[in-house]
């Protein structure tokens, strides 16, 4: 006991260091905003702030370009989780395949979106993407493939332009999850694998029987980070369409930012940030709950 | 505590150091796994971060030099000015004003016009404010509204500077019927044609009217893939004086009700011209967010030749592209005339303000006189092509040094401002949400002014 006591002593300084940091960067600004989003808030002047009761809560059920960014969020996660889980699960495969050489070149190359910055990426692909002759995109698709025989306005329309930010989120992202698979796939016994062939079982057969349901941990957690991430998504949005044309490709995150520093209607921005944070919570919660519970047993 | 299996602590690991490794961002919604998928740091937190600088930290460098009666004092000042235009302030304006009042030092600083308006917020938030600051004049109401700046009706000889200055740029500065800053320039569109293409439609000398215009459009049309008409876009800044010249209005003269004026017969029937002229053909690209750009299809850009017969824009068309480019190809000229016989532009421009917490509030008074003063509004415009706010000085001779300045001058009699409002931002976006909803067929004109309206009639009574 005294040894415990004197073991705390010893690393509580380091620590100390964790939870102040966690207090000022995470939990002050959070209860903050929860305190904020009861009020009619002024930055400049918070002694002159209204009460404004729930009526920042309520606004955010009846504003319909809240209804536009929720449609647009949950889109992004519908589209992208999935594309980014199973492409970067064939790609982790592929890269594991005996034939495959240069292992560490194309892991490198999937890997680098990853580790680029947002912003740089976004923009990017707003100038592969961009509207006339001027973009790439339209250059191949036009001039050199003769696919169409006008250039699409990527970013003016409603559908192209969110698709513009579902790939730019599903190329960012797939190196992540594939890195993850990589090192999952490396601790599956190989013997598993060789009694499968001695059975018969087709390669196919084997990814579903025996490497899915033993990376099953690593999944729930892939999973909850790929959610938790398109629903908090922000800048790829943000840097391409600003939300237009018309908001109509808003996301929850961009239209309560617009909210907040176009309009400077923080209590406002800070209700619609509570509420998402709950959506997150609540999308994801009966996942955390199960992580870690199941060990797998070879 | 132990693992079973090395297998699972392996994961758990590599999932650790791979979300270390993928640089993600804070978590703002207290979930203990961060995003590494799309790590976009949750916009609560950047507003801590966003950059001010704090001016407050120079004033020592004024202690020398000063007189011994007069205490020395430093005035911060903030602005946007190009670098033109900063060359000109520093070396020519600033001297003359410390030339004039030696106890008074003047610290400039250029801001990046990106997310200014943020940072000028945080600035005063955080208790560091300017004291005086050149503003974009639609701001100012809504800065007014936050409590970021003082009434000017307070300081000497603020009514003097507001009648002299056009009516127009003096409503910018409106919050609640009282003035929170003063007109320091001006800007506004005109038309803008691409002579050869003005010749090739048969005309020449720019159209008086917005029927001529319409019949140079369609004889252009005629002769190939070009447009007459170009407007830069659906947003406030670029349609508003087409919309208005039109016969179009946004609110009532005192900026209280949209309602039977944003959706007035006058107000559709504008509209729908316009909106007719793009079924037909005549508008360029630009309206729809399309290439080439405004300058690109009026000069012809990289090997292709121009396109659009005429443009509308600020006076920095000019002064940015430069005499040897504009002067004998490109025409300035006052907007073609609406149902009227007048055309309204739009009105630009920055004022000076005064913030709330100002260190020297009187000393960047007289700099704000200084600078709206008649002398400093001519040498501005003369080396800058800036147009002064001062009535006196923009009548003055002496403009006509400038060539392209004149339509501008005369444009900016009629124009008029975008609707000062501390909701302005918001009446914009819907106001440009209804237009850009008829030009995409999502709407008819009467529809979509219909809803705005009652959208702006709730932004106004806010």
């Amino acid at each position: 006991m005294r040894k415990a006591l004197k073991q705390y002593a010893q690393v509580s300084p380091y620590l100390a260091v964790g939870f102040a940091l966690t207090i000022v960067f995470v939990m002050y600004p959070m209860v903050k905003g929860m305190y904020i989003s009861f009020f009619h808030y002024n930055v400049i002047k918070p002694e002159t702030s209204e009460a404004a009761g729930l009526s920042n809560f309520r606004h955010v059920f009846r504003d319909p370009l809240i209804g536009t960014a929720f449609r647009n969020s949950i889109l992004l996660a519908l589209v992208t989780v999935p594309g980014q889980w199973v492409i970067g699960l064939v790609l982790a495969l592929l890269i594991q395949a005996k034939t495959v050489r240069l292992k560490v070149l194309w892991r490198l190359v999937y890997y680098v979106p990853v580790i680029s910055s947002w912003i740089v990426v976004s923009y990017l692909f707003r100038f592969l993407f961009a509207d006339g002759d001027e973009g790439i995109v339209n250059y191949v698709l036009v001039d050199l493939l003769h696919v169409m025989r006008d250039p699409v306005n990527w970013l003016q329309n409603t559908w192209t332009a969110n698709a513009v930010i579902w790939i730019v989120s599903v190329w960012k992202g797939v190196g992540w999850v594939m890195v993850l698979y990589l090192a999952a796939l490396q601790s599956v016994p190989k013997s598993l694998y060789e009694a499968a062939e001695i059975d018969g079982a087709k390669p196919f057969a084997a990814l579903l029987n025996i490497t899915l349901p033993l990376v099953r941990p690593l999944t729930l957690y892939v999973m909850i980070n790929l959610i938790n991430g398109a629903i908090q998504a922000f800048i790829q949005a943000y840097a391409i369409t600003q939300g237009g044309p018309m908001d109509t490709t808003q996301l929850l995150n961009t239209y309560l930012y617009k909210q907040a520093f176009q309009y400077f209607d923080f209590g406002y921005a800070s209700a619609i940030s509570v509420c998402l944070g709950v959506l997150i919570f609540a999308l994801t919660y009966t996942q955390q709950r199960s992580i870690g519970r199941d060990r797998i047993e070879y | 505590m132990k693992f079973k299996m090395q297998p699972a602590k392996g994961v758990a690991l590599l999932a650790l150091a791979a979300a270390v490794l993928s640089a993600c961002g804070s978590n703002g919604n207290g979930n203990d796994a961060s995003s590494g998928a799309s790590p976009s740091a949750s916009p609560s937190s950047s507003a801590s971060s966003s950059p001010s600088s704090s001016p407050s930290a120079s004033p020592s460098e004024s202690a020398s030099a000063a007189p011994s009666d007069q205490p020395q004092v430093t005035v911060e000042f903030w602005h946007a000015y190009g670098e033109g235009e900063e060359k000109v302030l520093l070396e020519q304006v600033i001297p003359k004003f410390e030339a004039a009042n030696p106890s008074i030092k003047i610290h400039a600083t250029r801001m990046p016009t990106d997310n200014l308006d943020q940072q000028v917020l945080t600035a005063v938030a955080g208790g560091t404010p300017p004291d005086v600051m050149r503003m974009d004049n639609t701001w100012v109401s809504n800065m007014a509204k936050q409590g970021a700046l003082q009434e000017v009706s307070g300081f000497p000889g603020a009514q003097d500077i507001l009648d002299n200055s056009f009516k127009g740029t003096v409503d910018t500065n409106l919050y609640q019927g009282k003035y929170y800053g003063v007109p320091l320039d001006t800007n506004t569109q005109v038309a803008i044609y691409n002579q050869e293409l003005l010749a090739k439609a048969g005309a020449s000398e720019p159209p008086k009217t917005m029927d001529e215009l319409a019949d140079l459009a369609r004889k252009l049309k005629a002769q190939g893939k070009y447009t007459g008409i170009t407007i830069g876009g659906p947003d406030v800044w670029n349609f508003s004086a087409w919309f208005w010249t039109l016969g179009g209005k946004y609110t009532d003269d005192a900026y209280t009700k949209a309602t039977g004026y944003l959706n007035s017969d006058a107000s559709v029937k504008a509209l729908e011209t316009i909106d007719g002229w793009y079924k037909e053909g005549l508008l360029s690209p630009p309206i729809t967010g399309g290439q080439p750009g405004t300058w690109e299809g009026l000069r012809g850009d990289k090997g292709k030749a121009a396109s659009y017969m005429m443009i509308a824009d600020g006076p920095w068309f000019f002064s940015l592209i430069g005499d040897a480019e504009t002067k004998g190809k490109m025409l300035p000229a006052v907007l073609p005339a609406g149902p009227d016989g007048q055309s309204h532009s739009v009105i630009g421009g920055e004022d000076m303000v005064v913030f709330n917490g100002a260190k020297q509030p009187d000393a960047a008074w007289k700099f704000i006189q200084f600078m709206t003063s008649t002398d400093t509004q001519l040498l501005l415009a003369k080396q800058t092509g800036q147009i002064p706010t001062n009535k006196e000085a923009a009548q003055s001779p002496d403009l006509k040094d400038v060539w392209y300045l004149q339509p501008y001058i005369d444009q900016l009699g009629t124009a008029y401002a975008r609707t000062p409002s501390p909701n302005a931002n918001k009446i914009n976006d819907a106001i440009q949400k209804a237009f850009e909803s008829v030009f995409k067929n999502k709407a008819s004109a009467k529809d979509a002014l219909d809803q705005a309206a009652k959208q702006v009639d709730g932004f106004l009574s806010e």
